[in-house]
């Protein structure tokens, strides 16, 4: 996406071009037990974007914590990501 | 009934990928549909020596952003290359010296056809879990280049002579009961998974294989 975007923007494209969620369905409290599009297949997906968005490597474990939108932000925030 | 599953081809994916050999009697991989560069059909993450996960990826030739996955190709010294990166990751770079089978099939390229090598890589794989199903790359299949979607997949299955098609469980917003059945097939979709994401290439290096392929098995559950 446009590297110039701030980075919520960024995570919010990711989010609903992988999930095919709208936009205005993203919240903190999406996540992967209540949202049918969400998984293990576009779980994958979701974290090779962020991965190639942020320039990141997630661990295993926080790839396993990911599991909704905001542990994906705190995730995130902890390597210096301002969301 | 002939259940059909059907798939990207991934370079040596995560565990839950293999579900669907488990659930399905014939497996379609989908190499006719546009290359996703983000995505894990030409890469996948290893541990480095600082512990950290970094990306081992085919060395592919350059393409036009419409390329399909059928119609990828790998750079004249790909195998050298793939050989060069495991270098970076300890447990390939031991299996890469001791001549583990496994690498040296991720090694055999056998061609320039990318998917060509995912498919026989998967095959590979598959044996080695005891989930051993046909194979049918939907290339082959000759599916109407103007049916998209769920239109497309329904013609795969048709075209491999499916009854019955399951998908992962994402597919449910995707896929709907009444246009498979109008076509004269079941649908089912796959539980969510709750394994491992570690690539199965990681796995089958450390643990026995049946134990393996014990796991797939038990997170394999299939609902309407």
């Amino acid at each position: 996406m446009q590297g110039n975007a701030a980075p919520s923007d960024r995570l919010a494209h990711i989010v609903t071009d992988v999930l095919r969620v709208p936009r205005d369905g993203i919240a903190d409290d999406l996540d992967m037990e209540a949202t049918s599009t969400w998984d293990s297949l576009s779980h994958m997906e979701l974290i090779a974007a962020i991965e190639d968005e942020f320039g990141v490597a997630l661990t295993a474990d926080e790839i396993v914590s990911m599991r909704s939108l905001g542990a994906i932000k705190g995730v995130l925030r902890a390597k210096s990501i301002a969301l | 009934m002939t259940t059909v599953a059907v798939i990207q081809p991934y370079f040596v994916p995560y565990a839950g990928y293999f579900r669907l050999f488990t659930a399905a009697d014939t497996v379609v991989m989908f190499d006719c549909v546009q290359f996703p560069r983000r995505g894990w059909v030409h890469r996948n993450r290893f541990e480095t020596s600082t512990g950290e996960l970094a990306w081992l990826t085919l060395p592919l030739e350059k393409a036009a952003r419409d390329v399909r996955i059928a119609d990828l190709r790998f750079v004249p010294d790909a195998r050298e290359r793939l050989g060069a990166q495991m270098h970076r990751f300890p447990q390939l770079d031991r299996a890469k010296r001791s001549q583990h089978p496994l690498i040296d099939g991720v090694l055999h390229l056998g061609g320039p056809s990318v998917s060509d090598y995912l498919v026989r890589l998967i095959a590979k794989i598959v044996a080695l879990l005891g989930m051993e199903r046909p194979i049918v790359r939907s290339s082959a299949l000759d599916l109407p280049a103007e049916l998209h979607g769920e239109a497309r997949v329904i013609a795969a299955v048709n075209a491999v002579g499916g009854h019955r098609y399951v998908n992962p469980s994402g597919g449910r917003e995707l896929y709907r009961q009444e246009s498979f059945a109008a076509a004269g097939l079941e649908l089912g979709f796959l539980d969510p998974y709750g394994g491992s994401y570690a690539s199965v290439l990681a796995r089958l290096l450390e643990e026995v294989p049946a134990d393996v392929a014990g796991e797939i098995r038990r997170e394999t559950v299939v609902s309407p």
